[in-house]
Order: C-alpha cells, then structure tokens, then sequence
C-alpha cells in the first residue's frame, strides 16, 4: 500500500461517504488510489468551490467536509474556504499534495508555502515530510476538525509521500499532556447564574452558533424556555436553534435584525449569551454596550478565549451550550422544588417585558405586511422570499444563502425549520459562498429540500459550479436575485456616501437562464407575481436542478438597519413611524 | 505593560513562527522572545515579554492555548521570577581609551570575550536595565557592534514550569507525592 491508498483507506475508515477537490501533478497519485479503491469523490469546477461544499456538507451533518487539492495554485484557491470556516466553525478536512521533499523550498513547480500561508485560517496545518508519521498525524488532525470548538486543519502532503510504499509500521506521536487553567464549567456557577436571572426584569437569552452545532443544545434549550419562557434571540449564525413561531423567540438580533430583538439587546439587563462571540454585526460598539452598567452579562461559550474578547462579562462560563442548557434546567427544577411561589413571582415580574416585545414584534409585522408584501413590478425580495418560502413550508428546507442583501432578506424573511438548515456565510462574509454550499448541502440533504438563494454578484464569483450541480443532477432549487447591481454595497453607497454608486452596477448581467440551460439545467425568468407563481409551480413538478432568475427592485434596501459601529438603540427604519 | 510569558511547546518544525504569529495577528506587540530546548528534548522553552494591559494576560494564553502544539503557559510575575538577558558589544578601542573601557567593565561585572588592536567585545548578562545602561556608559566610545538574547525568565524558590508535567506518560500524583518527599 502507497501513502496515496493509505490517505483513501483513512478517510473511509473514518466513514467519509463523499470528497470533494481538484485532480493536479502532486496529487495524481492520490487520485489513481480514489479511482482503485472506488472513493467517493465530487470534481467541482474550481478548488473555492470544494471547500465551500465541504462547508456546506459539514454545515449540515456536523461532520468534517473532506477537500482534496492539488499543490500551489489548487492549494492557494481553498484560502478563502478555510478562512470562511473559521470564523465561522466549521469542521474542514483538507488534503493537499506538495512538491516532492527533495525540491521543498527550491520554488518548484507548483510550489507555494500552503502550510504557512493556511496557519492562521486554520485549526492547525501540517506538513507531512516523514512518511512513518503520516497517519498519526492525519489521525490527529482529523479529532481536532470536530474537537471543542470545530474548525478547519489542512494537511500538506508531498508527492513522493503519497508515491511510497507505506512502511509496515507508523512511528506514534508522542502523547502529552496540556496543562491548562481550569475551565469555568456550568456546574460550577450554575447557582450564580439562577440568582442573576431573578434578580432580572428583563433578561435576554441570545444563542449564536454554538447552540446550532451542538447536537443536543436546540432540544435542552426548548426544554429551559419550557420552565422559563425567557426572550430569546438568535445571532445569524444561531438561526434554526429555536422555531421562528416559538413564543419566546424574537427573531435575530444585529445589523439587520428584528426590530423587537434588537430592542431587547439594547434594554435588557440581563444579557445570557450562549455559543456566540459578540461580533461587530451584533454589537457594534461594544464599549458603549458596556458602558451600561445595569446591565449583566452572562456568557457562556466552548472556547475560553471567546470570553472578554469583544464584550466584558460579569459572569464567564467555559462550556458547551447543551451542557449548559441541561444545567439550568436541573438547577431551575430544584429551585422550584424549594419555592415555587418565588420563582412564579419571578415569572410574572417578566412578564411585562415580554409583552412589550411581543407588541413590537406585532408593530413589525404590520409594517412589513403594509409595504412589503404587496404584489407589485418589479418584485420586491421580501415579497418573493415569503412566497418562496411557502412552497417549502413543512418540508424542512435546507437554505443556503451568499452574501449580501439577499442574504439578510432570506435571514429575515425564511423561516428556517431546524438547525444545521440556514447555510449562510456568517463571519467572513465570503460572496461566492452559496451556490457551491448548496452542492455540498444536497449531498447531505437525504431527500430534503435544497433552496439556493443568490445574488446576481457572488453567483457570477462561482457559476462555473452549475457544471458541477449538472454532472450530479443535484436537486438544487437556485433563485438568483436579479437587482443590477451589488445590492449591499448601493446600500451603503445610497445611505453614507452621497449616492455614489461607485463600481457598484452590474447593468450587463449576462442571461443567467441561458447560461443554466447551456449546463443543461432548466430555467426560468421571473419579472412578475404571476411569473413568479408559474415558476414555483415548474420547479416543483420539475426533478433535477432548476433555476430561477429573479428580477427585483435595484432601490431596496434592508431594514431595519443598525449603521456599522453603532449599537441597537440607533436603529434605521423607515416606516415605522408612518 | 510589559508581560513575561513562559511557554511550554512542542519542539516541532514552524512552532516558533506560529507562536510569534498568533501574538501578532492579534495585535499583541512582542517586546523580546527567545527559544530553546528544555531538559526533555521534545519539549522547547519560550520566553515572551509582551508589551499588553495586564487584564488582557488570561485572554492572551486562552488564546496561545488555541494552538494545538502549545503545552503550558504561565505569567511569570515580576515578583516571583527573575529574568536575564546575555548582551555581546563590540567597542572601538584605540590604546588611549581601553583602560577606560576596562574599568567600565568592571564596574558592571562584565568580561571581555576578545580583543584586538582595535576592538574589545565584552559579553555581559543581567536584566535588560543593566544592559541599557551598560549601553549608555559605552555610547561615548564607538559602538561597532551589539547584540542581545532577548529574556529569559525563570520562577523563584520552589515554584516552577515542571516540564515533567507535560509528560503523559508521567503520573502527575506521583510528580506531587515525589516533590514532597524532596521537600
């Protein structure tokens, strides 16, 4: 066995049911053992696009998303895919072929330093240059993708590695042992954390990413707001923990947030944030946040260095969001159990404050049925989303998303109906992130629905994918919202920079329906509410892949918007006061 | 503020380029830092003093934790440790001025390592201010050429970074049991 079928062999021992990559020189080897041994592999049509189906694939399941790339340039296209897992956790596996070790450093063909060019995206990077540890290597590498907080590692193997008979025996890492301070587990401040809540009159529960990669989290959290109907928020990335139609939940908070979520954040004043980091697309000025010194914070997160990075707490948890969940409610039941007329009080002292988002929520609402669900030319997205989202109600859609205003507007306007099903590129904010995202989610998707959602910008970053989407015959509904420009950068443009609209109109978008069609995928144009109907009725009578070019209104904008830098209480929305 | 770290990692290809760089890219400006081998031949000692408001300290070693080849860190507070650093100077030194140079020498306990008709090289060891002044008193006469280590540190008394505890094979119970026999 070579190191190539030895690379194959480890990856199906781990259960990895499909890869995705880039055949190139460095790798040849590896793919004649993918082609031996019969491995499940993906060709896409550029190596940014492997790494964000890894993403997409891993987004869903919870497990790594396998990459295989070639050396320099193939290695070089994956940057932007193992940053964007990064920031926003996500369990990536990738292998790429180096140089052989004789010619490492002598700027080879094909040669770039992926190792050091990938150390601060990644978990970890490796490069493999002694054969005898090649797979205790891979072996550690693969614990850490999924290890406390999930991420990407890489692992750079030289050609002549994958080319060798593999030696009978592997030389075994060394084990240490990390001495670390000790974690602040749940168990440890539960109490304190009980106190605060009752001494709070309007607590905020915000659950970010975390609370949607731990698999048991959205359940325990359902199972505290049934002891404690607590408000609860979600950032962008934690969409899906909580039901939209849950009585408790408020929607998402942030830049483009729900008008009652980010009232809540600005008022509450007890802040319990689970599984999230305080982004600047959350709080944006967080030395004001913190100014208010009525105001406490709970935070409880996997990943100790999260705590005090962007936000100061009052009270700092180190663990995993399930865990903590479970620990409230054990520590509410006995709490109860002690004296039940105190905590009723508790509630009721709440209530008022729930009420009064719930009003604002309603307020939205009406607002939002007013102006923006109205049928009209040219179609507004709001309007198209809703309708869209119809179609997939009950059949537990999994949405992708780029990045951008349509982005926001599916966030807003796709009730999303479990976790691990809003595939969105929340950190990085990478355009060109939904269309191959959406070719790694139908691999996991098992007979669920996959809905695209892209903007006419970041599909034209990755269109070449299509080809991937045909050769698969991937069930992928895509809709590209069709506004003429790069909606999120007007948007700024049209609010902060005097309606310039500088480099920012794409007024000569090819004709996305015949580029579909020359994939050998169907299409439709949708420029009216009847089209519109007509193509949601196609696409669901149609197998295969379908795509729908959307045309909508170039001059809306996203609201509520709260400006970068600023907190919740300066939000913008137009409207409400009318 | 200025911050003195000792680090504890794994002696792997690029550990001392990635610790370097997981200060900077976090905006963390590194003072001095200096590298080697401890007395178990996998395990590298690194000495970082970090200029960084001292409340940051916790969030920078959860941070230097997130690097898998990274074993232990501990601050190494003022009080509790000492740190040194090696200077070698080279000094123009005609006839007329070497006497000088000789007594300043002696005055800082320094030696010198070589001359020639002329040049002195002095080597010198202390805590960085020693080296800064030694500097000062030397600036007068030429400065050829000077080089620094850079700190290291260490703890006081019985308090230490047991690089046996990093060991996983060793039992950390019978680490304790054993130190306190010695005690």
């Amino acid at each position: 066995m070579n190191g190539a079928e030895a690379v194959v062999n480890f990856l199906m021992q781990k259960g990895v049911d499909v890869a995705f990559g880039y055949p190139g020189g460095p790798v040849l080897v590896l793919y004649e053992a993918i082609y031996k041994l019969k491995f499940n592999h993906i060709l896409v049509r550029h190596e940014q696009g492997a790494a964000h189906a890894a993403e997409g694939y891993a987004k869903v399941t919870g497990r790594p998303g396998v990459i295989i790339a070639t050396s320099g340039p193939g290695a070089t296209n994956l940057v932007t895919g193992l940053a964007d897992a990064m920031l926003d956790s996500v369990p990536l596996f990738a292998i790429t072929g180096a140089v052989a070790r004789k010619d490492t450093g002598r700027d080879a063909f094909q040669e770039a330093d992926i190792t050091g060019i990938t150390e601060p995206i990644t978990k970890a990077s490796y490069l493999i240059m002694d054969e005898k540890k090649l797979l205790s290597i891979m072996e550690e590498a693969w614990q850490l993708t999924t290890e406390g907080r999930p991420g990407p590692v890489l692992i750079n193997i030289p050609k002549d590695i994958l080319a060798l008979e593999m030696p009978s025996e592997q030389t075994p890492l060394r084990p240490f042992r990390r001495v670390e301070p000790e974690l602040k587990k749940s168990k440890d401040s539960i109490a304190e954390v009980i106190s605060m809540l009752k001494a709070a009159k309007q607590p905020l529960l915000l659950i970010g990413g975390g609370c949607v990669i731990s698999p048991e989290a959205p359940a325990s959290l359902e199972a505290f707001l049934k002891q404690a109907p607590i408000p609860t928020a979600a950032t962008t990335m934690g969409i899906g923990t909580l039901k939209r139609d849950h009585p408790a939940c408020l929607g998402f908070a942030g830049m483009h947030g729900s008008l009652q979520a980010n009232e809540a954040l600005d008022q509450c004043d007890l802040l319990l944030a689970v599984g999230c980091r305080f982004s600047d697309r959350v709080v944006g000025n967080p030395k004001k946040y913190n100014s208010n010194t009525a105001r406490k914070i709970i935070h409880c997160d996997i990943d100790p260095s999260e705590i005090n990075k962007n936000v100061q707490v009052d009270l700092a948890i180190e663990d995993d969001a399930a865990h903590f969940f479970k620990a409230l409610s054990a520590a509410f039941r006995k709490a109860e159990e002690e004296d039940k007329a105190d905590l009723e009080e508790w509630l009721q002292v709440i209530r008022p404050w729930s009420d009064r988002l719930r009003e604002t929520k309603a307020k939205m609402q009406q607002v939002i049925t007013r102006d923006y669900f109205k049928p009209q030319v040219p179609l507004l997205p709001e309007y198209v989303l809703s309708e869209i989202a119809a179609r997939y109600k009950g059949r537990d859609p999994i949405v992708v998303t780029d990045v951008g205003q349509h982005q926001m507007f599916t966030a807003q306007y796709f009730p999303i109906e479990s976790p691990r099903s809003f595939l969105t590129s929340g950190g990085l904010g990478t355009m060109g992130f939904g269309l191959p995202a959406s070719v790694g989610a139908a691999f996991a998707a098992e007979g669920r629905p996959v809905v695209a959602i892209v903007g006419d910008g970041g599909v034209q970053m990755v269109i070449q994918e299509l080809g991937t989407i045909d050769a698969n015959r991937l069930p992928i509904h895509i809709f590209i919202f069709d506004n003429a420009t790069l909606g999120m950068v007007r948007q700024w443009q049209s609010l902060f920079f005097n309606e310039h609209y500088s480099q920012s109109e794409l007024n000569n978008n090819p004709d996305f329906v015949k580029i579909a069609e020359a994939y050998k995928i169907p299409a439709l144009n949708v420029e009216t509410p009847e089209d519109l109907t007509q193509a949601l009725d196609r696409m669901q009578a149609t197998e295969g892949p379908f795509l729908c070019r959307v045309f909508i209104r170039t001059e809306e904008n996203v609201y509520p918007m709260v400006p970068a830098g600023k907190n919740s209480d300066e939000v913008m929305m137009p409207g409400m006061d009318g | 503020m200025a911050v003195t770290l000792a680090i504890l990692v794994k002696d792997q290809a690029g550990v001392l380029s990635r610790i370097a760089n997981s200060f900077s890219r976090r905006g963390y400006n590194i003072a001095s830092i200096a590298a080697g081998l401890t007395q178990d031949p996998d395990v590298t000692r690194i000495t970082v003093k970090l200029d960084v408001d001292h409340d940051q300290v916790p969030l920078v070693i959860r941070q230097l934790y997130k690097q898998p080849d990274v074993l232990m860190v501990k601050e190494l507070l003022k009080a509790e440790s000492f740190a040194r650093e090696l200077m070698l100077v080279k000094v123009k030194a005609d006839a007329g001025v070497r006497s000088e140079i000789v007594t300043i020498v002696d005055i800082f306990r320094a030696g010198i390592v070589d001359v020639s008709f002329g040049t002195v090289t002095i080597q010198i060891t202390g805590v960085s201010s020693k080296l800064d002044a030694f500097i000062e008193m030397l600036r007068p006469y030429k400065l050829m050429e000077l080089v620094r280590t850079g700190n290291i540190a260490i703890s006081r008394g019985d308090s230490m970074l047991d690089v046996r505890m990093v060991d996983a094979t060793v039992d950390l119970d019978a680490l304790a049991a054993e130190d306190d026999e010695d005690d």
